[in-house]
């Protein structure tokens, strides 16, 4: 079921009805109910799939709760019994931490098997085709169940918490699996805290008008992003980056320029129409864009763009490695046999590297996404390696940084580098994105740019005045949002004319420009994918 | 007032709102190609209660009723109601669409469809589209789309058909507003003329050609129709036009003839009187199922004649509808002197 279908707005509004009918108490099972028939509608192999991880954590969550509970107990114990204690605590907490082990490597197991099961095969099968060994794994038939990298994440944090003891197990399973698997975010999240998201399921929202009015223009933003523009320049990247060997020069940097636009469009539109709807039901879900193009550096674009993935593999990846036994072996051999600055380089680089080679394998099983990861990873080490002797070298020159002309190069020089990495997410392959940067800058190609072909290349002129037309409208929207935070307050307050006249045009600017209906099929969402 | 009222008050107007937008913008997007699309926005446009008589069809009708001439030699006034390759399962659906602003003494029906059976046409939507397409929205015309297909999605693409026409935006003129409440004044009443003329065979004598029956679901279709038209009471007439003959065609002329007299309605068979209607092979074809307008003028006359002469009509007329009528003959002798010019 997609987000941009109209089945999906019915189950939204059928959803939407009875929740508010049913009393208080009762209306997590609405929701609860909801998710099923959306996630049914995926099929029955993809529900059992979540179900499985649902229940392993569940479970595991419980046990460790129970060990939380013992260790707490042994408070009470008299100091007189110091060593009974300690050894109590030593078996319980061991035992924890060997129930949190099963639990991730349950939830983890399922992933990585659906997921990268023929990732790893073919990995081998290249190794072997090196070789000349005359070995080949075949491929096995997987299903993928939708949004199984997000619903991972989200229980992986879920059992991390309960092991810290930051958050009490949920005591019903079903309430767990409401929490898991709500259907607003459950196929691109955002990867939402359960101590951040559990309480608005489980505690029944009253209805309030302005949080039926505020999702429902959401919604339709989300809309708006996906079919007028997301959809059309699909057609124009698709025609150059799919045919890659017939294009050169500067038509290359407009379609990746064009594709980090469409990804945003993408991915934002997803996100605005998840957030439309779980504000419906009263439910406010952790901010996933905050005008990510805006940022001056790399740090803050990632904190920027998908900003719960971010925070995930900060709190449950990076500390926790940074702090683990090993990571501090490492930076110890490394700073005695390395010297004080190269060690000190190596233990600020190897989390981060680490958590950029999990996010481009959490992205899809292909070698290009781990590239991608390892290029950002690597500007990230640099930014943090030169930003300070950049900083000594701009005050010996007397550069002025806080001017507006300073950030904005400061903008432009993180879109750039945004940029390139965007070249090996969209091709093909690792080969293939080499293959676009050498003739991207073998000719300048601007012959591909004149007499009217440039309009031939999937969207013709009147599409390419659409697409601007849009750009400008959300550059506007993006720049009030800097200044004023949120642009539906700012609308508020306005007279009732003005923003019924903005609501009314973007509703039928998404049903006259919108790219749907009978011959044309709205692709997935980019990220539904991963 | 309370906020919850206001806020409901609010939201009811902000949704009528919408859907009133939305019905003109659907008007607006619908594409009408004049050749022989979007009729049905031309019948909107007629003045209310004005016609005579309504014919029904596809090319096999405004390629054939002259609608200027019927004007000027029996004072009928009458709009053609068709569309290209129009299916005989959408003529329930306009007729009950027609009755709505019309009242016409007789409702002409061309039986083409009854025995022209293309099966790629039955399966081919787009015979239903011209014809609901161009409708206003409505509850009947929810109903017909109901009644034609069991196909939900289908269903919504036919309810909505900007759905279908979104994509049109980049032909959208002038033209499009002024059908904002799908109607525009057809100038000829659904009257298509062709100039050029094409020499055709003289068909064969098949006097000794027997029944045929026609397609089973065709039949019932016409059987419906005939009790809807009872129901409404309306006076019905079937007109077969000529066209190229052949057993088959001639055989299931025969058929329709005695199972429409035999209910007790008349059907006029062109086919069966091309000496009396004076039409020339030779001259009055452009093409071997349409004649052109030279054959036009001849077979309006005989139908004219026919409805005179067998119907009892009311064919006074206020002074704004006979100036307006007085208009479109005007037009149709600039058309004619136009084309005679173009040809010398």
């Amino acid at each position: 079921m997609a987000y941009t279908s109209l089945i999906y707005l019915v189950l939204v509004f059928v959803t939407f009805c009875v929740y508010y009918i049913v009393p208080e108490r009762r209306r997590w099972v609405v929701l609860l109910g909801a998710n099923l028939v959306f996630y049914i509608s995926a099929g029955w192999v993809e529900l059992l799939l979540l179900t499985g991880t649902v229940t392993g954590s569940f479970f595991a969550a419980k046990a460790i709760g129970i060990y939380n509970d013992r260790l707490a107990e042994l408070k009470k114990i008299p100091i007189s019994e110091k060593e009974i204690k300690k050894q109590k605590k030593e078996y319980y907490s061991k035992k924890k931490k060997y129930v949190l082990w099963v639990g991730l490597g349950l939830v983890i197991g399922i992933l990585v098997v659906v997921k990268y099961t023929n990732f790893v095969l073919g990995s081998f099968n290249s190794v072997f085709g090196v070789m000349n060994s005359g070995h080949r794994f075949s491929m096995l038939s997987m299903v993928v169940p939708l949004g199984i990298s997000f619903y991972t994440f989200q229980t992986i944090a879920y059992l991390m918490d309960v092991y810290k003891g930051k958050i009490l197990p949920q005591k019903s399973f079903l309430r767990y699996f409401l929490y898991i698997s709500f259907f607003p975010t459950v196929v691109q999240g955002p990867i939402s805290r359960y101590e951040q998201l559990s309480q608005q399921l489980y505690s029944g929202n009253k209805f309030k008008f302005e949080n039926l009015r505020d999702g429902a223009i959401l919604i339709l933003w989300g809309f708006a992003k996906k079919l007028i523009l997301s959809e059309r320049l699909s057609l124009f990247i698709g025609t150059v980056y799919d045919n890659y060997m017939e294009y050169e020069g500067l038509i290359f940097v407009v379609a990746t320029i064009m594709f980090s636009v469409q990804i945003y469009a993408d991915f934002s539109g997803a996100m605005d129409i998840a957030n439309g709807t779980a504000q419906i039901f009263g439910i406010r879900l952790s901010p996933n864009f905050l005008r990510p193009y805006f940022s001056k550096n790399m740090p803050e674009f990632w904190r920027r763009w998908h900003a719960t993935l971010g925070s995930w593999f900060r709190d449950y990846v990076f500390f926790p490695f940074s702090i683990s036994k090993t990571s501090l072996k490492i930076n110890r051999l490394a700073r005695k046999y390395l010297g004080e600055g190269v060690g000190r380089i190596i233990s600020v680089s190897m989390p981060v590297l680490v958590v950029w080679i999990l996010t481009g394998i959490w992205h899809g099983p292909e070698w290009k996404y781990v590239a991608w990861g390892m290029f950002h990873g690597i500007l990230i080490i640099l930014s943090t390696i030169f930003t300070p002797k950049f900083e000594v070298l701009g005050k010996k020159w007397n550069i002025k940084t806080e001017c507006f002309s300073f950030k904005l190069y400061q903008m432009a020089r993180t879109f750039f580098l945004c940029c390139v990495g965007r070249v090996f997410f969209r091709a093909e392959s690792i080969g293939a994105a080499f293959v676009i940067f050498k003739r991207m800058f073998q000719t300048t190609g601007l012959y591909l740019m004149y007499s009217g072909r440039f309009f031939n290349y999937g969207i013709d002129a009147k599409e390419w005045c659409v697409v601007l037309l849009f750009l400008l409208v959300w550059f506007v929207i993006s720049v009030l949002e800097e200044i004023h935070g949120d642009v539906l307050k700012l609308l508020e307050r306005q007279n009732l004319i003005f923003r019924w006249g903005i609501i009314y045009i973007l509703l039928f600017s998404v049903i006259i420009f919108g790219q749907y209906g009978p011959g044309y099929d709205v692709a997935d969402f980019i990220y539904e994918q991963f | 007032m309370k906020k919850e009222y206001k806020n409901f008050i609010g939201s009811f107007l902000f949704l009528s709102g919408a859907v009133i937008i939305f019905v003109c913008i659907s008007y607006m997007m619908r594409p009408v190609d004049n050749r022989n699309d979007g009729m049905m926005m031309g019948f909107y446009g007629e003045k209310n209660h004005s016609l005579d008589v309504i014919a029904l069809g596809s090319s096999s009708v405004y390629r054939f009723l002259n609608n200027p001439v019927l004007w000027e030699e029996y004072g009928i006034t009458s709009y053609n109601l068709a569309t290209g390759s129009m299916q005989s399962d959408v003529y329930e659906m306009l007729i009950n669409e027609s009755l709505k602003t019309q009242s016409p003494d007789i409702i002409l029906i061309e039986t083409r469809p009854y025995i022209q059976i293309n099966q790629n046409k039955k399966k081919e939507d787009i015979y239903f589209r011209k014809a609901s397409d161009y409708m206003k929205y409505s509850w009947d015309r929810i109903h017909y789309i109901n009644e034609y297909t069991d196909d939900k999605e289908k269903r919504f693409q036919l309810y909505f058909d900007i759905v279908f026409y979104h994509g049109l935006w980049k032909e959208f003129g002038l033209g499009n507003i002024y059908r904002v409440d799908n109607e525009y004044v057809d100038r000829m009443k659904g009257w298509r003329s062709v100039f050029e003329s094409v020499p055709m065979n003289v068909p064969k004598d098949y006097s000794y050609v027997s029944e045929q029956s026609i397609e089973a679901e065709k039949e019932k279709e016409l059987e419906r129709l005939i009790e809807y038209c009872e129901r409404r009471g309306v006076e019905i007439l079937f007109v077969a036009t000529p066209w190229e003959m052949n057993e088959e065609r001639v055989a299931q002329n025969r058929y329709l003839e005695r199972i429409i007299t035999e209910k007790g309605y008349r059907f006029l068979n062109c086919n069966d009187h091309i000496d009396e209607i004076g039409l020339n092979y030779a001259t009055d074809f452009y093409d071997e199922k349409h004649v052109n307008v030279f054959g036009a003028e001849k077979v309006t006359r005989f139908i004219g004649q026919y409805i005179t002469e067998n119907y009892d009509m009311d064919l006074t007329h206020d002074k704004s509808t006979i100036s307006e009528w007085d208009k479109v003959l005007d037009r149709y002798a600039q058309e004619e002197q136009e084309s005679k010019a173009e040809k010398e």
